[in-house]
């Protein structure tokens, strides 16, 4: 398959802007080139952002002209997305409708999100032996039931033992398996910068 | 239009085309059909044949061998043609007494054979000049007979000088001709003219032979000279095995070039070997049609496939086929136990709201995470400035902004000038909220107004971990400017600021693992003595725990979710949201637990009680 001649272009761009980062760590001289790069990457992003919005509210636009089952979520949306602009861009973000839209209608909506996958996912724990009976299964409710356990005053009992469990569960177990997925994740990540800066990765176009 | 692709070289030709423009090779194939031999055969001299046509692309050392199977490869001639100019042939014989009468010498010059053969060729010599110059030859042959059959390249010229050459091949051919003409009466007096005529070609070709090139007999010469030299030195010749000696080739050059009766009337029309007789076809077997082999369409399988296959047949026919939903009634085992969980815990949480007295015991003791956070924060001095990141989502709100307002009831007891930044969109209105909640949990009075500044709202931070970058290493250049679009850094407490370091205390409230680990990575690596403590949820706080426990500590303080800030507020003896949450957080986690002890012992003895009936009838 031929090659755009324009993606080499942006190899180049991105080589040297990674290198040019990279060797900014280590040689104090370059620091002011590497800050530099990094307020292109923010100004960059904070564009994308924009542009990110205006997709968003073009998207949902053309699905409302359109025929479609779902429509009215696009028109909630676009509604919404113009209330919030009609609020928000007259009296600043912070001002008192702008707060009131904030704490009323985004805090409870996204919590009450949570709380029903509070519920579902008691109600999954409860369904797990139906669905697959296993010793694993039984390995994951148990440490379940002992975290929570373990969290849990009751007056009257003694829950000292279910307390101590779980603090050995996480200063033991969930420690050992976060610190191997960081160590992974450390890894991974040096592989992916030197795959890019290489020009083996290219994220931004084939 | 119809175009011909080569067999060899696959390239397409015009259908007219013979041969291949581009390899030469023949894409009319050679179909060997005897009975069109003697049509060739037949053909009189002055029609002109299709390969006189390629003549001239042949190379001259080839005319000769040319002109013997161009003889043979004529085309289009009808039978009774042949028998026409053979009859005319055969009188001329007849009214010649080739034995006795010797034959008149013409005064004028006789062409030689080989003067004779291109004419022959070409086509341009009459059949009276044919007749004439063969049988003045045969008087002359009759009158000298040869001394040897065999004609070396040296005698061509005596020959043709002296006719010497006898009239028994002539007599030899006029008896074939009578047969020919004997058997012609018959139904297959095709094939028997074919015969003759072929013979008569390989008698001509043998004359033809006889007339070869002195490097031939010199090829030739070569091994008698070889064994004559070995019988001078006294060396006698090897005895061979019988059986070795029948395998030796014992015949001349003549039989070498001798080729298969199939293919010796076929004359290579192109390629290299264009105008040579008798060249085997390279195609032949590509050309010649084949009957294609009949398989049985009937698969030999033995009588379980087949029922297997019938089977197998009959699921992908039902595959394609709509099966009919059964219809769910609005009330299921699952519904009704779905809606019964949510009450039941519904129900174990709005308990506690009503009666406070029922569960209102807190955690005794504050893990050491708590107590160094508490400690750090209870060392900040006042006016210090204190950078809170508000990394978590709205949905949230209800865990970390009990954790979040526990720790900023503090710092707002310590009077810390607070400085809130964060790298989600939601981030700044939800540092907005949180310090009106601890404004009221805590009856504090922290305000951003013209007069009066006690916390700075610096926004939004763009680009990810490279935006954490940019800012741990130059805020001011970052965002100078606060969300309401004023300058932040123009504040007294503010101007003191150039650096993260500067800060007296790093605070980062996330549910987030990698929004968290980007603090670490990019902002805490450049903290020398300034703390960084963290606000996390319960279900992150495994995530940051290495980092705690790390030598030395990259995080100096972990206040987790409602029950780490229930801890911390008992560690500095304040009553704050986390206090109010706590019992209706602990009786609701008590029902979670007893719901999942129930359902799933439940599930778990239907799920067995299944397998138990399963195995009998199994077993039944």
């Amino acid at each position: 398959m031929k090659s755009n001649p324009f993606v080499y272009l942006l190899v180049a761009i991105a080589i040297a802007s990674g290198a040019t980062v990279l060797v900014g760590y280590f040689f104090p001289s370059l620091a002011e080139i590497k800050g530099e790069m990094l307020d292109w990457a923010v100004i960059f992003t904070a564009v994308l952002l924009l542009i990110g919005v205006v997709s968003l509210v073009r998207t949902h636009w053309r699905k409302t002209m359109q025929d479609h089952n779902d429509r009215v979520y696009s028109l909630v949306l676009i509604i919404s997305f113009i209330l919030t602009l009609l609020v928000t861009v007259p009296s600043g973000p912070t001002s008192k409708w702008s707060m009131w839209l904030y704490n009323n209608l985004i805090i409870p909506i996204e919590s009450s999100l949570l709380g029903i996958l509070a519920v579902f996912l008691i109600y999954a724990c409860a369904r797990l032996f139906n669905q697959r009976m296993s010793i694993y299964t039984l390995v994951f409710i148990g440490t379940v039931l002992l975290a929570m356990l373990g969290w849990v005053t009751i007056p009257g009992v003694e829950l000292e033992g279910f307390k101590d469990f779980r603090d050995w569960l996480l200063s033991v177990w969930a420690v050992a398996g976060v610190r191997g997925i960081l160590l992974g994740v450390g890894l991974g990540t040096v592989a992916t910068g030197l795959r890019v800066l290489i020009g083996a990765d290219r994220p931004y176009g084939s | 239009m119809e175009i011909v692709s080569c067999p060899f070289c696959g390239k397409e030709n015009p259908p007219e085309s013979e041969t291949c423009q581009y390899c030469q090779a023949r894409l009319i194939p050679l179909k060997i059909n005897p009975a069109s031999q003697p049509d060739s055969i037949g053909q009189p001299p002055e029609e002109e044949s299709p390969a006189k046509s390629n003549k001239d692309q042949v190379p001259e050392s080839q005319d000769g061998l040319q002109a013997a199977g161009e003889m043979n490869r004529s085309e289009a001639a009808p039978v009774s043609d042949a028998s026409d100019w053979l009859s005319g042939f055969r009188n001329q014989i007849n009214t010649q007494d080739l034995s006795s009468q010797p034959v008149a010498q013409d005064d004028g010059p006789r062409p030689e054979i080989r003067d004779i053969h291109p004419d022959i060729e070409s086509g341009t010599m009459q059949n009276d000049s044919i007749r004439s110059l063969l049988f003045t030859d045969a008087g002359q042959k009759e009158e000298q007979p040869p001394e040897n059959s065999v004609i070396g390249p040296q005698d061509v010229e005596r020959t043709g000088d002296t006719a010497a050459d006898d009239l028994a091949w002539l007599r030899e051919l006029q008896s074939q001709y009578q047969q020919v003409e004997s058997l012609s009466s018959a139904g297959s007096k095709k094939d028997e003219d074919w015969s003759a005529a072929n013979e008569l070609s390989q008698d001509s070709q043998k004359r033809e032979d006889d007339v070869v090139p002195s490097w031939v007999d010199e090829i030739y010469a070569g091994p008698r000279d070889e064994k004559e030299a070995e019988s001078d030195l006294g060396l006698s010749p090897a005895e061979l095995p019988a059986w070795l000696d029948a395998t030796r080739h014992s015949g001349t050059h003549q039989d070498i070039f001798s080729i298969p009766s199939d293919y010796g009337g076929q004359v290579e029309i192109a390629g290299p070997l264009a105008g040579l007789p008798g060249i085997l076809p390279a195609e032949p077997e590509i050309a010649l049609g084949r009957k294609a082999a009949a398989y049985p369409a009937q698969l030999q399988v033995t009588e379980t496939n087949r029922v297997q296959a019938e089977i197998f047949d009959q699921v992908l026919q039902s595959e394609g086929q709509n099966q009919p939903i059964p219809d769910r009634g609005l009330v299921t085992s699952q519904k009704v136990m779905r809606m019964a969980f949510a009450i039941i815990i519904i129900f174990a949480i709005l308990v506690p709201v009503f009666s406070l007295q029922t569960l209102e015991r807190y955690p005794p003791i504050a893990p050491v995470a708590v107590l160094t956070a508490s400690q750090i924060i209870s060392s900040i001095g006042n006016e210090s400035p204190v950078l809170v990141a508000v990394e978590y989502e709205p949905g949230f709100s209800g865990e970390l902004d009990a954790a979040l307002a526990a720790v900023l009831d503090h710092l707002m007891i310590q009077e810390a000038f607070l400085v809130f930044i964060s790298s989600n969109p939601t981030g700044p209105l939800q540092a907005e909220h949180i310090v009106t909640v601890s404004n009221q949990v805590g009856s504090h009075q922290y305000v951003n107004t013209e007069g009066q500044i006690e916390y700075i709202n610096l926004g939004f931070i763009p680009g990810g971990p490279a935006g954490l970058r940019n800012f741990a290493e130059n805020p001011r250049l970052s965002n100078p400017s606060d969300i309401s679009g004023e300058p932040a850094w123009q504040n007294p407490v503010m101007m003191t600021v150039d650096d993260i370091n500067d800060f007296s205390l790093v605070i980062v409230a996330s549910e987030n693992q990698d929004k968290s680990r980007a603090w670490i990575e990019q902002a805490g690596t450049l903290l020398a003595n300034t703390p960084l403590i963290y606000i996390v949820s319960a279900q992150s706080e495994p995530l940051i725990r290495p980092f705690f426990d790390a030598t030395p500590r990259q995080v100096q303080g972990i206040v987790s979710g409602v029950i780490g800030s229930v801890q911390y507020g008992t560690t500095i003896g304040r009553q704050g949201i986390a206090q109010l949450y706590w019992p209706s957080f602990n009786s609701g986690l008590l029902a979670a637990a007893i719901l999942i002890v129930i359902g799933g012992g439940a599930n778990a003895l239907l799920v067995l009680n299944a397998i138990k009936n399963g195995r009998k009838k199994g077993g039944n």
